[in-house]
Formats: structure tokens, C-alpha cells, sequence
């Protein structure tokens, strides 16, 4: 019987003691370093061209400050128009974002946002990826990734087809 | 790394060693219960060969391809040693096999590499699938109405069905009339957790029936307290982490003579389940499956004499849900663009005639010839959002399958067959129409058994996978393009496993098996936004696995096992090569004290390797390093058939996720009792525990 609990004993000690050791996992969670960029982790040298009318500007992600949304820092659309310094009140246009190899959300039957929400857009500085306010409740076809142009027009009454 | 990749042998090595040192004092007791039993403990064969009765699937035995590590076999008592509550649960257990909560709140498995789409998974023989995705999460399934689980590896699984590309896994409910007359069972996390399961069975003359029920409802389940909080999730309690559901399951048998016995089955699965948003997720999504629900029934003859057994079986199975789509966390509201409800209505009928004839008998072993004919047909009715056009597309799958085995002197076994299986598209959901595929897939196996304590066995098989009816239709709400022409994967499995049982008290497996995957379905961009599934990749997945089970003394069992495992694409060159959420090695110990005949104290320890994975919103992969957890039981037999027990899972509270952005459950205290009428035994070392 003293056998039974001795290794009872040990058998507990042997799996407790591997168990307290260091359970912590460690996690690489696979951050900001997309290599399709053409610029650094911080966004400096990437950038994304707006237009409007005759204007198109480049503008410099690298050089716009983040906003953190849920912890990770991006930048606003709102901010990115405003660097643009096109003279237009964005709120009384509409916008289309197209991404690196053309793809635009209109192709999925997504029309183009009004733009009061670019407020509540954002743009990854490394990957151009957009990321929308949750709270807005987009579709997916609104996350364009690798977004290259966001090109604003007048109105065309489509806009509200975001929210069907 | 290097360092975590010895944990998994060290620990079975100590243990084997520990039980070879204790093992001139140990009684008679026969650890078969786990794989296959060696050729020499078998001293003639069962009645009716080795094969299965109506509704039922036996793959351990005589036969080649089975035998080592090809083949696990989890019964009732270690599924309670397990301490698990649903079938994925105790899968999670193996070595071989992986599984964690995903974004749709399912615990989808691999097992040695294989995804579950390339598992055959079946309940008492018949298909079980959502007909669409050709998947289902097994962590829906409640192991209260469970006997006992059957897991075959690589080219061990033939004979079972189509599709089968990487294994097969069988779940076996009770046979009617057999074992206690009621077993009623619950089990409880104070405040947040119930699970209640019983099953009656009764025989008169002839006819047994069983009757069986288990209802489960879960509030949420608790993070680990050093959990960090993030916007999405508080800790704590893990948001819409809730289930409910009702499971319900007859069946009942009539043997019409000697040889005839006609056997049939229902069972009903309804639930609700909560589905945790990623605690990550830049846009979370707020989803609730508010049906989720399966109907199954079954009917199946069999014919059994001294050389020939015949069955014939048909099935019918109903499987929908309804996933809601919310506007925030308050789960009430469906007012924003994402927001929706999406329904699934499914079918499938089907049915299969198995036959196997035994002759040129000598000293006990037979030349067997089986065959295994089926054909089903799966319906898939869905409907993006409410008031959107109903989709149906449909398929037919045919399959035939022959085989002979027999022994060749006193040391060798072989085994030789074929499996053809053809695929007749039905109605397509996009332009163009799939076209009819067949696969051919030729096996053998042959095993040497040099000494009746060790054998070896050698097997390679060939297989096929049609894709499913989502790989070929799904646009995903537009992020994926539809391709009708998808073609069937094939796979190569090839193993080599070797079984030493030195002493009655100790059987050790080891395997090498490596497949090649060739027309790997994957999803590929066509643009930044779209994905389509293509037979773009091949893959291949090779390893090592180990497995212990002992008995060195009556009051000690040790249940253990490590796989080491490489999965990667050919088609890809380092690094972008991975495939994701294949841990690099796994390793399970289990040991069992029984200080006195109605105690039991387990302790279940479980290592998982790093896993690569890519992150969702920065398209970059990532790494989820290689964790522990530690599973702990005491059972207690109070009086005749009355046992009490005390578990805990995740002792040391480990913060880890299964996948990323998704964590696994903290420690978690559960209290529990199961009471048996009228076979109660007070005695826990009963043989054959392991």
C-alpha cells in the first residue's frame, strides 16, 4: 500500500512539476510587414493616390499621424484626404477606392461611400489594407486590400446602396 | 524548439521504462482494448470473422493496414478517463489529432495533417456531414449516447466509404440490449454549466431497443485569468460562448433468427450555439447559429454463418441550420448591411451493402474476400438572407470496393483490394456544370510477424476526395468566385508500424507514414478581394507517431503518445510553403492511479508544437507557439453502479489559443455522478481500461 501512494504521490509531482513550468504560449500574431508594399513597416514611402476632378495626389501614409483603432495604429481616410489639400468638403462628395490590381467594391455591386464616413475609415500604413468602424456594419466587399486610388466624385445617388 | 521536441519521447520512454521495471509483479491483465490486438492473443476467430454487425464498423483485428498506430480505438472507459464531453473533445486527446474553436465557433479537426474534409467521419457506419461543406463539427455531438470511438489512420481505411482521403472516424452509439439497462449521467460547472445524459435498454426474446437523451446547456465558458483584455473581448466570461442543445437517439434490433438480424436507428441533434467573435478581429463578427440541427434514421439487415456476412443498409439524413448575423454584441438587432440570416437545408440518402466470405480456413485463419458497394446522393438547399432565391445544388456518389486478405505461412498476413469511386454532378449553382469523375485506389498491406511479440506491417493506398458541393458553389458573400470544374484530390498514404508487446501488460506502436496530396483544393486570389477554390497545390505530410499503453501494476495504467509531423506544400517553395494549424508535434500522457479498487486519480497531460498560421487582417503569417495543458479526475465508486467524480481541465490555467484570435478555455472545476442499473461494479481496474 505504501507503494500505491508513493508513486501516487510521484506521479502527481511528476505532471504537476511539467505543468507549472512556463505554460505561457508565445505568440507571433503576423503584424504589419506586408512585403507587397513598396515601403516600411510604418508606411513611410507608401503611399496612395487621391484624385478629384483633374487633381490626383500621392499621398505619403508614412507621414500622416495614426489613430489607434482597437490597439493597432492606422490611419484615418479623413486624414488621408485632408493631407491630399484638395479644396473640396469631402462630406458633400462620394468615393471610390480601388485596389492594386484594379479591384474596386463597385465590381461586387458595392456603390461608392459617402464621404462622411471616411471619418470612420482607416488605412493600414503598411499594407493599404481598409478597415472600416465596426459600428457601421459594411460588407466585406468595402475591406479592399492593397487600396492604391481612393477617388472622389459629386454624388451620383447611389450612395446609399452601402446600407442595403 | 529543439528542447520541446524530446518532452513528447521523453515522457513515453520513462514511462515504457517504468513499466518494464514493474512489470514481473504485475496480474494477467490484457491492455487490448486501444488499436489492435497482436496476431497471437488472438487464439481463433470471433464468430462471423472479424466483421461488423448491422449498423456497426470493426477495424481492429487480423487484417493488415489496421494494425499499430493506424489505428486507435477510444472505449467508453477511456473516454471518461478523458474527462471529455463531446466527440471532438476526446479526438483532441490523440496525438494524431487537432482541433480548436474557429471563427464560425466550430471545433473542425485534422488528423495526422489531413483537414476534416479529408476525413471520413461516420456515426454507427452512416455518413455524418453537413452535405455542403462535407464537414461537421463533432464538437456538437455529446458523449453521453456514446460506446466508443474508432479512429484509422492514412492507408488503413478502406472498406468505409468514399472520400476517406486521409482516414476515417467512427463513432459507435450502444448496442440495443447490451450493457446496463439504464445509465443516467450529469455533470456540472457550478452556475454555468449542465449536462445531463441517459440511456435504457431492454431486451425481450428476439427484440432489444435502446433509448437515449442528452441536453446540454452551457452559459459560457470561462478565459483564463491571465487572459489580457482586448476591445473585443473583456475576459472573463468569454462573449457568446453559450450552447444549448437536446440530443435524442433510438435504436433497436430483432434477430429474426440465427443468422438474420435487422437492426434500425434515429437520433435528433437541436441546438443553439453562441460563436465567439475573434478577440483580435478589426471587425468582429457578431454570429449566433440559431438552428443547428441534424436528423438522422437508419435501417439495416444482416446475414451472419460460419463463412459468409452479409449486411445491407440505407440512411436518411436531414442537416440545417440558421446563422443569424448581428449588428453589434448586444445580439438583438439585424438593422446594418453585414447583418442577416443565412439557412442551410440539407440531405442526404444513401445506402451500402458490405459482404465478406471466408474460406481456405487453416489453424484458425481464414483467406477472407469482403466488398463494399454504396451510393449516395447529397442535396444542398440554402438561402443567403431572408427573402433571397433558395440555391440547390446537388451530387451522387458511387463507390465499390474489394478486397482479399488471408495469411501466408505462420508469420505473414496480406491484404490486397481496390476501391473505385465515381462522382455524377447534379444541378450546378453556377455557369457550367461539374464534370463526372472517378477515382481508382489499389491497397495493400502485408505483415510480418517474426515472434508473437512483435509484428510489422507495411501498407500504401491510394485515395480519392470529391470536392464538396461549398468548395464548388460557395461565393462566400462574394469573396470567393465559384468553380464548377474543381477536380477530385488524390492521395498516396503510405506507413510502416510496428507493434512490440513484451509482456501482457505492455503493448508499444511506433509509425512512420507520409502522404502526398496531388490536386490539393485550396483557395487562391484572383484579385486582392476574390478567392477561388483551385486544384492549384500538392502537399505532402509525413511523420512519426508513438504510442504506450500499459498496465505495469493493477492499480496503474499509463496511456500515452507523440507525433512529430512535417506538413507543406510542394508547390510552394520556404517560406511560403506552410499549411496552416498543423503543429510541428503533439504528445498526450495519461496516467491512471488506483490506489484502492473504487478510486481512480488520472492525470492527463497534453503538449502541442508551434503552428503557423496567417493573420486575417495583415495577410502576414504569424506563429502560435507550442503550449501545455493539464487535465486532472478523481472518480470514486460510492456503492454498486454509483460513481462520483471530481475533473478539472486546464489546471494550470494556461492562456493559449487554439487558433488565433482565439482562445481556449481556462481551468474549468467540473463535479459530476453516473449511476448504472443493474451491471454496477465497484471495482475500477476491471481489465481492459486502457
Amino acid at each position: 500500500m505504501m507503494l500505491r501512494y508513493s508513486t501516487l504521490a510521484s506521479t502527481f509531482a511528476l505532471l504537476l512539476l511539467s505543468a507549472c513550468s512556463s505554460s505561457d504560449q508565445t505568440v507571433d500574431p503576423g503584424s504589419n510587414q506586408n512585403p507587397a508594399t513598396d515601403g516600411g513597416a510604418d508606411g513611410s514611402g507608401v503611399t496612395i493616390q487621391v484624385s478629384y476632378q483633374s487633381q490626383s495626389i500621392p499621398v505619403d501614409l508614412g507621414a500622416i499621424t495614426t489613430s489607434s483603432y482597437k490597439g493597432v495604429n492606422l490611419v484615418k481616410l479623413s486624414d488621408v484626404w485632408a493631407a491630399s489639400q484638395i479644396a473640396a468638403d469631402r462630406t458633400t462628395l462620394e468615393f471610390e477606392f480601388v485596389a492594386t490590381d484594379g479591384f474596386k467594391p463597385s465590381s461586387k455591386g458595392c456603390a461608392d461611400l459617402p464621404g462622411d464616413v471616411l471619418d470612420r475609415g482607416y488605412i493600414d500604413p503598411a499594407s493599404r489594407n481598409l478597415t472600416w468602424d465596426e459600428s457601421l456594419g459594411f460588407k466585406g466587399c468595402y475591406s479592399v486590400k492593397g487600396a492604391a486610388q481612393m477617388n472622389a466624385h459629386a454624388p451620383t445617388g447611389g450612395s446609399d446602396a452601402a446600407a442595403d | 524548439m529543439r528542447k520541446s521536441l524530446l518532452i513528447g519521447p521523453a515522457a513515453v520512454v520513462c514511462w515504457a521504462a517504468a513499466a518494464f521495471a514493474q512489470s514481473a509483479t504485475g496480474p494477467s491483465v490484457v491492455p487490448g482494448a486501444s488499436g489492435s490486438a497482436s496476431p497471437a492473443a488472438s487464439d481463433k476467430p470471433p464468430a462471423g470473422g472479424e466483421e461488423g454487425r448491422p449498423l456497426e464498423v470493426v477495424v481492429q483485428g487480423q487484417r493488415p493496414g489496421t494494425r499499430g498506430t493506424a489505428v486507435e480505438k477510444l472505449d467508453r472507459t477511456i473516454l471518461d478517463r478523458f474527462g471529455a464531453t463531446n466527440v471532438s473533445e476526446a479526438l483532441d486527446r490523440l496525438p494524431s489529432s487537432i482541433s480548436a474553436f474557429s471563427a464560425r465557433g466550430e471545433r473542425i479537426l485534422s488528423l495526422r495533417g489531413f483537414d476534416q474534409r479529408q476525413i471520413l467521419v461516420t456515426i454507427d457506419g452512416v455518413p455524418v456531414q453537413v452535405p455542403y461543406d462535407g464537414q461537421l463539427d463533432l464538437g456538437k455531438f455529446p458523449l453521453g449516447l456514446v460506446d466508443h470511438i474508432t479512429v484509422v489512420k492514412g492507408a488503413g481505411s478502406l472498406l468505409f466509404g468514399p472520400n476517406g482521403l486521409g482516414g476515417a472516424i467512427d463513432i459507435a452509439t450502444r448496442r440495443p440490449g447490451e450493457g446496463p439497462a439504464i445509465v443516467l449521467s450529469t455533470e456540472t460547472a457550478p452556475f454555468y454549466a449542465q449536462r445531463l445524459s441517459g440511456v435504457g435498454t431492454a431486451k425481450q426474446g428476439p427484440v432489444a431497443v435502446l433509448g437515449g437523451v442528452a441536453f446540454e446547456n452551457v452559459r459560457y465558458f470561462p478565459l483564463s485569468d491571465s487572459f489580457t483584455p482586448t476591445y473585443n473581448e473583456n475576459g472573463g466570461r468569454r462573449e457568446n460562448s453559450d450552447r444549448r442543445s437536446l440530443t435524442a437517439m433510438g435504436k433497436a434490433r430483432w434477430e429474426l433468427d440465427d443468422h438474420n438480424e435487422v437492426v434500425a436507428s434515429a437520433w435528433h441533434l437541436d441546438g443553439q450555439f453562441g460563436v465567439p467573435p475573434g478577440v483580435f478581429d478589426l471587425t468582429r463578427r457578431f454570429w449566433r447559429w440559431s438552428d443547428w440541427h441534424v436528423n438522422s434514421f437508419a435501417m439495416a439487415h444482416g446475414y451472419r454463418d460460419a463463412k459468409l456476412t452479409v449486411d445491407e443498409t440505407l440512411y436518411y439524413s436531414l442537416v440545417g441550420n440558421t446563422l443569424d448575423s448581428y449588428d453589434n454584441a448586444g445580439y438583438s438587432t439585424q438593422l446594418l448591411p453585414a447583418s442577416g440570416t443565412s439557412t442551410y437545408a440539407d440531405r442526404t440518402f444513401g445506402g451500402n451493402a458490405r459482404l465478406a466470405y471466408r474460406f481456405a480456413c487453416s489453424e484458425g485463419k481464414c483467406v477472407t474476400a469482403r466488398g463494399w458497394f454504396g451510393g449516395k446522393k447529397d442535396w444542398h438547399s440554402s438561402q443567403a438572407s431572408v427573402g433571397a432565391d433558395w440555391v440547390d445544388v446537388d451530387s451522387t456518389t458511387l463507390t465499390g470496393e474489394g478486397q482479399v486478405d488471408g495469411p501466408f505461412g505462420k508469420q505473414i498476413l496480406w491484404l490486397a483490394g481496390t476501391q473505385v469511386d465515381a462522382e455524377i454532378p447534379g444541378r450546378s449553382a453556377a455557369a457550367g456544370k461539374p464534370n463526372a469523375a472517378i477515382g481508382v485506389g489499389p491497397m495493400g498491406a502485408l505483415t510480418w510477424q517474426p515472434h508473437r511479440i512483435v509484428d510489422f506491417t507495411a501498407s500504401v493506398a491510394q485515395r480519392t476526395r470529391f470536392p464538396t458541393l461549398k468548395e464548388r458553389f460557395s461565393s462566400a458573400f462574394g469573396n470567393l468566385e465559384p468553380n464548377p470544374s474543381l477536380a477530385p484530390e488524390r492521395a498516396t498514404n503510405m506507413s510502416l508500424d510496428a507493434s512490440v508487446r513484451p509482456i501482457r501488460q505492455l503493448r508499444a506502436d511506433a509509425g512512420v507514414f507520409d502522404s502526398e496530396v496531388r490536386g490539393l483544393v485550396i483557395q487562391v486570389p484572383l484579385n486582392s478581394q476574390t478567392m477561388q477554390w483551385q486544384n492549384a497545390g500538392r502537399a505532402r505530410f509525413y511523420g512519426v507517431e508513438l504510442a504506450l499503453r500499459s498496465r505495469p501494476l493493477r492499480w496503474l495504467e499509463v496511456w500515452g503518445g507523440w507525433v512529430a509531423m512535417k506538413t507543406r506544400r510542394l508547390d510552394q517553395s520556404p517560406p511560403t510553403d506552410v499549411i496552416p494549424y498543423r503543429p510541428d508535434q503533439k504528445a498526450t500522457v495519461a496516467v491512471t492511479v488506483l490506489p484502492i479498487p473504487e478510486l481512480a486519480f488520472t492525470v492527463i497531460g497534453r503538449y502541442i508544437g508551434s503552428q503557423s498560421f496567417q493573420n486575417k487582417d495583415t495577410s502576414q503569417w504569424g506563429t502560435l507557439g507550442g503550449y501545455k495543458m493539464i487535465d486532472a479526475r478523481v472518480d470514486v465508486m460510492a456503492t454498486d453502479g454509483l460513481r462520483l467524480w471530481l475533473r478539472g481541465t486546464n489546471l494550470t490555467d494556461a492562456n493559449v489559443q487554439g487558433r488565433f484570435s482565439f482562445p481556449e478555455p481556462g481551468r474549468q472545476v467540473f463535479v459530476g455522478a453516473s449511476l448504472a442499473w443493474p451491471e454496477g461494479n465497484r471495482d475500477m481496474m476491471s481489465p481492459g481500461t486502457l
